[in-house]
């Protein structure tokens, strides 16, 4: 199930928020939310439940193995099962066929096409995390395997994230209070990110097919392409931040407080400051369970760029299993590594819009390479991007066409990426709060309207 | 609380009125699969509930497009919006319809297997040459880029005295007559000449490798390619229709016609500056491959006057169908080259409606036409199950007003005009406006869609050959738009295992 579907509004969301309402006890909630979370992903993978519970079922084994092993080796031991188990699964169904196809295809051996279960990507390093965070910690172990499961199945953040650690929320599953005021706070961010999903990112995702389609059919130009890279850059944002919102809307209405997982990415004024705004949660994965494991800063420079080549092609290849997604986190690891070694005293005394608009500009390459999985359109489209490769015009007479179709949505989506609050003084806010409901109650209605007229509504999320 | 409590109200009521919402679309919501004239599409009902479904997750999407399908008024649902997204357009009018309709055009090109090509509507992209002429054995030239023998503008083409309206339909088809009395009679097929006897027509492959085009001709003579057909789609068809033949009696006739879709027409319109009209050789090709007894008639031959002419309202230019005086245009054509009358499109009385409002801000017109003769139609269901349907819904402010849309799985209509014969319209949607100018030809006029999902034999009461059969069916009628026609795997896989059942 997804979160922007009639199903999710109108039927699935006001029950299971009305029965968790009347559970006094959090036990009760627990269960509510646990039936609801497995309800929520057999809807849409009604056999890989079993595979969630399983794998859930058996870190919880190992992580018990953890827990009550007496010396250090056997810890490790039971520590490395519960990390090789479930990311056995999913190199197997994410990976396999893209890492071991060219080589047994030598052979004439075809691995058989696996579908892909949605949001196993963010549920696998959920699981992990908590084997990690009971291997470093024996005061997080849990001893109620259903407990666990509600933690990894939760069904804000199941299918899209942001990745919850285990140690951030184990408090909150045995012992949460939820309020008036949480469920109106939550209410309202998930109204906001479902409008930033539906209005402005599946509508984005349109102009950019449209845009794309302008350009092969009536030939590159500079400036499509790099029209199509920033609205690709805004449907991805809203997409997944929008996504990010409703889930933590959603887990504030439940009584869970996620830690937010966007910070206005496109003001950054650099590589690294913009993966600090950037789907933080799968950061701060990274960086606590990979990078500073592998040693961080605190082995010198080589091993610390080594260090970061290990990240960041981790994070290409999380996003996808196509080469595409590994140049792409090979691109960043290249920016990061020059940001940091080689253009650090430039940088410093660069004013910070230049900084941003650079840092921008970057970012919207990488957008290119991470779209398209084809690589000769990729690499058509980086080319056109410097009007490299022939005789690339700087613009057409069609593309104008499209803009003049979409005057207007760019460039409320382009204002909307930047926090708007901020220019207004805080007594402007609170003369505006009231109206603010209503405005969102006309976001949910519009919202609404635009998933029973719109046949185009993927989440670009849930394939990672 | 600093939320405040209107907020807490707000929020609470969207939640039980989104519930209320919820629960009354899964109780209201029709459950059936029904077809949509305007989206071209089976709109889904309640899924059906199986061990299988539930595996496969397919009934659980089943309820997502149930619950969105089955919203309470969709289509204005929709139409606010489109009209929501078009808020902001700063294109012109002019604009706005030419990029509808190549992007349609494009659309449906590509929906049809074709591949998009950067150059198919370049302005500087000339065909040089147009397809060799060859001859087949029984003289047919194949391909050539002049149309098939269609008839021209016809007398009845020109204005005749229009009867006053009246508030019901004249019971008398007699009482129509022209002045002049060249018209048709109360049964205008008893008029007609017999076919003389033909003989076994010696059929000559298509070169495998030959592509036929609708082409766009600009003013300058330069032929665009619009839309291709290759050899092996033709034949592929060709095929069906000759199969459709031989299940008909001896003197049966089958008629086939490929319209091409309101974006090509709206362009031929819009840019009258740019397009001199238009061209397709698909219709001889495959008018080479049929056997005696099956005709292709050659839509853009029919219609290419009439829009030189400057007749604008031959298609809808915010619908992607044509308009009943588009369809009256083919009929009449058909009906000319089986040396028959025809009742002029003006000597029908006609309600005009405007059409629905639109984001494009362009006028179209409705107009539904008053039958001749009373007509009974009913959609038939295994077999005999009868079910009164609409010829005309006079209500309707959109396409839905012919026939008040699509119904499956079989339809006829009773008309009255003692001809002794029968006729089946296999169509799709464009078959809704064409439909009522059939009528005075037969006694019954039945139709059925053969899309993909839209018939089912089970449903039905019977395989394709049998119904045929059982309603003693005389001539068959295809009439289908360009996105369903030869190219779309309608016409070469569906069309083929269903009349063959």
């Amino acid at each position: 199930m997804v979160f922007s579907s009639l199903t999710y509004l109108l039927l699935f969301m006001p029950i299971v928020v009305g029965f968790t309402f009347v559970s006094k006890r959090v036990s009760w909630k627990n269960t509510v939310l646990l039936i609801a979370s497995i309800l929520f992903y057999g809807w849409g993978e009604p056999l890989w439940v079993y595979a969630l519970i399983g794998l859930t079922f058996l870190v919880w084994l190992c992580a018990a193995g953890v827990h009550n092993a007496q010396s250090t080796f056997w810890k490790k031991v039971c520590l490395a099962l519960a990390i090789v188990l479930p990311m056995g699964v999913l190199v197997y169904v994410k990976y396999a066929g893209f890492l071991l196809s060219p080589l047994l295809g030598l052979f004439g051996i075809t691995i058989p096409q696996v579908r892909m279960p949605l949001g196993i990507s963010f549920f696998t390093f959920q699981i992990i995390t908590y084997a990690v965070d009971v291997y470093r910690d024996d005061q997080l172990y849990q001893k109620s395997p259903l407990k666990l499961l509600l933690y990894v199945s939760c069904f804000p953040q199941l299918v899209a994230g942001p990745i919850v650690c285990y140690k951030d929320i184990s408090e909150e599953i045995d012992n949460r209070t939820t309020t008036l005021d949480d469920f109106v706070a939550g209410m309202k961010r998930f109204i906001c990110g479902l409008g930033k999903k539906v209005l402005l990112a599946n509508v984005c995702g349109q102009v950019v097919e449209a845009v794309i389609a302008n350009q092969s059919m009536y030939g590159m130009s500079v400036a499509g392409s790099w029209y199509m890279a920033i609205l690709y850059s805004l449907q991805i944002y809203f997409d997944f931040s929008g996504y990010s919102d409703m889930a933590i809307g959603l887990g504030r209405i439940f009584g869970f407080h996620y830690a937010e997982n966007f910070n206005y990415p496109y003001m950054s004024t650099g590589i690294s400051e913009f993966w600090r705004r950037w789907h933080i949660s799968l950061g701060t994965f990274f960086r606590e369970y990979v990078y500073i494991p592998l040693g961080g800063n605190r082995k010198g420079t080589l091993r610390q760029i080594f260090n970061l080549l290990v990240v960041w092609s981790l994070t290409g290849l999380w996003h996808g299993a196509n080469l595409n997604f590994v140049l792409w986190g090979l691109y960043y690891f290249v920016l990061i590594v020059l940001e940091r070694f080689v253009f650090h005293r430039i940088l410093k005394v660069l004013p910070g819009f230049v900084k941003g608009i650079l840092t921008y500009g970057l970012v919207l390459i990488g957008w290119v390479i991470f779209y398209f999985t084809d690589s000769a359109q990729m690499s058509c489209y980086l080319a056109a991007l410097f009007g490299i490769g022939g005789s690339v015009p700087f613009h057409t007479q069609e593309l104008w066409m499209v803009v003049r179709q979409y005057s207007f949505l760019p460039v409320i989506a382009m204002v909307a990426a930047f926090p708007l609050k901020n220019l207004f003084s805080s007594t402007m806010q609170k003369c505006w709060k009231p109206l603010g409901t209503l405005w969102l109650l006309m976001v949910f209605v519009l919202s609404l309207v635009m998933i029973v007229g719109q046949s185009y509504n993927p989440f670009i999320y849930f394939r990672f | 609380m600093k939320e405040g409590k209107g907020s807490y109200l707000i929020m609470l009521w969207v939640l039980i009125g989104s519930l209320c919402l919820g629960v009354l679309l899964v109780l209201l919501a029709p459950r059936e699969a029904r077809p949509s004239t305007t989206e071209n599409r089976m709109l889904s009902g309640a899924p059906e509930l199986t061990r299988e479904t539930l595996l496969s997750g397919a009934f659980f999407t089943g309820i997502e497009d149930f619950l969105s399908d089955g919203f309470f008024a969709r289509e204005d649902v929709i139409s606010k919006a489109d009209q929501l997204l078009g808020a902001f357009d700063l294109r012109t009018e002019e604009q706005r319809l030419i990029q509808l309709a190549v992007d349609t055009d494009q659309k449906l090109v590509a929906d049809a297997g074709g591949e998009l090509s950067t150059d198919s509507h370049d302005d500087t992209t000339a065909i040089a040459e147009t397809p060799t002429i060859t001859e087949t054995p029984t003289g047919t030239p194949v391909p050539t880029s002049t149309p098939t023998a269609t008839p021209t503008a016809s007398p009845t083409a020109t204005p005749t005295a229009t009867p006053e309206p009246t508030a019901a339909p004249t019971t008398e088809p007699a009482a129509t007559h022209t002045a002049d009395d060249e018209h048709p009679s109360a049964t205008p097929f008893a008029t007609m000449t017999p076919a003389p006897t033909e003989t076994p027509k010696v059929i000559t492959p298509l070169a495998a490798d030959a592509t036929y085009y609708l082409y766009l001709i600009e003013q300058s003579g330069t032929k665009l390619e619009n839309y291709d057909y290759p050899a092996e789609n033709i034949m592929t068809f060709a095929k069906s229709l000759n199969h459709l033949r031989e299940l008909l009696p001896e003197d049966g006739e089958v008629h086939y016609m490929q319209v091409p879709v309101a974006a090509v027409g709206v362009r031929l319109c819009v840019q009258r500056s740019r397009f001199a009209g238009w061209e397709s050789t698909m219709e001889d090709a495959l008018q080479s491959q049929v056997t005696n007894g099956v005709y292709i008639h050659n839509a853009p031959a029919i219609l290419n006057d009439h829009l030189a002419a400057g007749e604008m309202d031959l298609y809808y230019f915010t619908d992607h169908h044509w308009s009943a005086k588009g369809a009256w245009y083919a009929l009449e054509a058909i009906m000319q080259s089986r040396g028959m009358p025809v009742v002029s499109y003006e000597e029908y009385t006609y309600q005009r409606k405007k059409m629905g409002e639109n984001e494009y801000g362009r006028e179209d017109w409705i107009e539904a036409m008053y039958p001749l003769n009373p007509v009974r139609g009913v959609v038939l269901k295994e077999l005999d199950q009868e079910r009164e349907s609409m010829l005309i819904n006079y209500k309707a402010r959109n396409y839905m007003a012919y026939l008040n849309g699509t119904e499956t799985p079989w339809r006829r209509f009773d008309t009255g005009y003692g001809t002794d014969r029968k006729a089946l319209v296999i169509c799709d949607s464009f078959g809704n406006a064409f439909v009522p100018y059939l009528l005075p030809y037969y006694d019954e006029v039945h139709m059925t869609d053969l899309r993909r999902d839209y018939f089912h034999p089970e449903e039905a009461g019977g395989t394709f050959s049998e119904l045929l059969a059982y309603h003693q069916i005389d001539d068959v009628y295809v009439i289908l738009s360009t996105s369903n026609g030869i190219n779309s795997s309608n016409s070469l896989d569906v069309f083929w295992e269903t009349i063959t059942q």
